[in-house]
């Protein structure tokens, strides 16, 4: 589904993020991006989700090279790819269901189809009852719920988490792993970055160890 | 497509509530460009009434063959015979005395009219000659004022010629301005514009992340643009109402006393509509070149 081949990505200002990266990712994989700080597996995701595009080697994702994608075509690409961010990228000037609706309504959902959807969505996240608040009044791990829930509202095939328990007490990370084991189950592709290797051992998956923007090992 | 209409919808909804969520800077941005419209828009007021004022006024030179009282039945024949004949005479038209006086009563002079005793109005031709050149008027009007029984003969419309040259160049003027502000009126809007994309742009991120177009992104801030245009224009109209109908009693009062009902004219619906629909437009055009540029600088 997603394959690197050779790929160098050099920021301006001559930070080389990632150094001649070949991999491959198959449908349906669970897969744990590790290394330290600044290893390069934000910008890995980022090269997939077209928002940084390759200095050198090629980035495909069901075929498509993202890296050549037009700017036209890139929001197409993104609607099938469920983001998930650290720091959550909610709109705090909407309410809990307003966030989960964006990603349909820009897709072009009918309104009624598109609050059934984001209902269930909130739901599998445990936020349904919440739907009327707003996001400041939600705590850390509710905020990132809710970026979880906006991120599969459009049932995406590919979902892409950026260090997604990062900021999250240890119970809190147990909540959103499992929520990531379930998509799994269904059969959604997952790409989870994350600093912290104790937690993820457990779930079982794929690894994949960054080091200064080389592979550093694969389990 | 039914979607597509929904949004927007939801799109004018979102303006209408962002602009009236923040009324002053609304009403400031209106206001602004409501004065940017009225410079123009006014002068076009000026010129047109200037122009309704001057209206029966003939654009064409004409040159006025007064008769002399005293001349004969014979004297009056042959100048018939020779204006009719002349070739440098292109149209003519004999007015009576009565005839022209029936004209005066009938511009609303009738009040000094009224008060004369005889009419004091001779019998006169009107004549359109063929050239219209300065020298060629004034050598026709030498020969025509040495016939016999000709008390006058006046090139009268040269001023009139003159003020249709002044309008002409108002209204390019006009038209100039119009230009100008026009200008003016995108930068405005745009400025505008760029401290609302400002203000939302981590919604504008957020929404690209997860797949938003520009189009989708573009559409509110459009719409934004053309309510802004249009209240804008809506304003200006406000302030040219104001001036007119603040202008009507002193102007009414001149026109009295020469005895005229002349009254200013407002914009009419059709030039409102125009007003409207031109200012709407720029604001959006200003609009669309904001949200453009930063969409670039996002990338």
């Amino acid at each position: 589904m997603i394959r690197f081949s050779q790929v160098t990505k050099r920021y301006p200002g001559g930070l080389t993020a990632l150094d001649d990266i070949s991999l491959g990712i198959e449908k349906g994989e669970l897969v744990f991006l590790t290394g330290h700080s600044g290893a390069g597996k934000s910008t890995l995701l980022k090269l997939i989700a077209a928002i940084e595009r390759p200095t050198a080697g090629a980035v495909t994702v069901n075929g498509q090279n993202v890296g050549r994608l037009s700017r036209h075509a890139i929001p197409y690409l993104r609607r099938n790819i469920g983001l998930i961010f650290q720091d959550h990228k909610l709109l705090f000037d909407r309410s809990v269901i307003e966030n989960t609706l964006l990603p349909l309504s820009i897709a072009g959902f009918d309104r009624r189809e598109a609050l059934k959807r984001a209902r269930a969505a909130l739901d599998k996240v445990g936020l349904l009852s919440r739907e009327r608040a707003m996001p400041v009044a939600l705590s850390g791990g509710e905020q990132q719920r809710l970026c979880i829930a906006r991120a599969v509202v459009s049932r995406p095939a590919l979902v892409l988490a950026d260090e997604p328990t990062g900021n999250l007490d240890t119970g809190y990370t147990i909540d959103i792993l499992n929520m990531f084991r379930d998509f799994h189950r269904v059969g959604t592709t997952l790409v989870i970055s994350t600093h912290d290797e104790r937690t993820i051992r457990a779930m079982g998956g794929r690894i994949i160890r960054l080091d200064h923007g080389r592979l550093a090992a694969e389990t | 497509m039914s979607y597509w209409l929904a949004h927007h919808l939801a799109s004018l909804a979102d303006a209408l509530r962002r602009l009236s969520r923040t009324p002053f800077a609304t009403g400031f941005t209106a206001l602004a460009i409501g004065v940017a419209i009225t410079l123009p828009a006014g002068m076009y007021l000026v010129v047109k009434n200037i122009n309704h004022l001057a209206g029966d006024l003939p654009t064409q030179p004409e040159i006025s063959l007064f008769l002399s009282e005293a001349a004969s039945a014979s004297q009056r024949d042959a100048i018939r015979h020779k204006l009719e004949r002349h070739p440098a005479i292109d149209k003519r038209r004999f007015v009576s005395s009565e005839d022209a006086l029936a004209r005066l009563n009938a511009r609303g002079l009738s009040d000094i009219t009224a008060g004369l005793e005889k009419n004091p109005l001779p019998d006169a031709w009107v004549l359109v000659p063929r050239q219209t050149t300065a020298s060629e008027l004034e050598s026709l009007r030498r020969e025509l004022a040495l016939l016999p029984g000709v008390e006058a003969v006046h090139a009268d419309s040269v001023w009139a010629e003159r003020l249709q040259a002044m309008l002409d160049i108002a209204r390019h003027a006009v038209l100039l301005l119009s230009i100008l502000f026009g200008l003016a009126l995108v930068a405005i809007a745009s400025n505008a514009i760029r401290a609302q994309i400002l203000t939302r742009r981590e919604e504008i991120e957020v929404s690209r992340l997860i797949g938003a177009t520009d189009r989708y992104i573009r559409r509110p801030f459009l719409y934004y643009g053309a309510l802004q245009g249009a209240s804008g224009a809506l304003a200006a109209l406000a302030i040219l109402a104001l001036l007119v109908a603040s202008m009507q009693f002193p102007v009414s009062r001149l026109a009295t006393l020469y005895g005229s009902p002349f009254r200013l004219l407002p914009l009419d619906l059709n030039e409102a509509a125009l007003v409207l629909v031109a200012a709407t437009l720029f604001s959006w055009l200003g609009a669309w070149i904001a949200v453009n540029r930063t969409l670039r600088k996002f990338d």
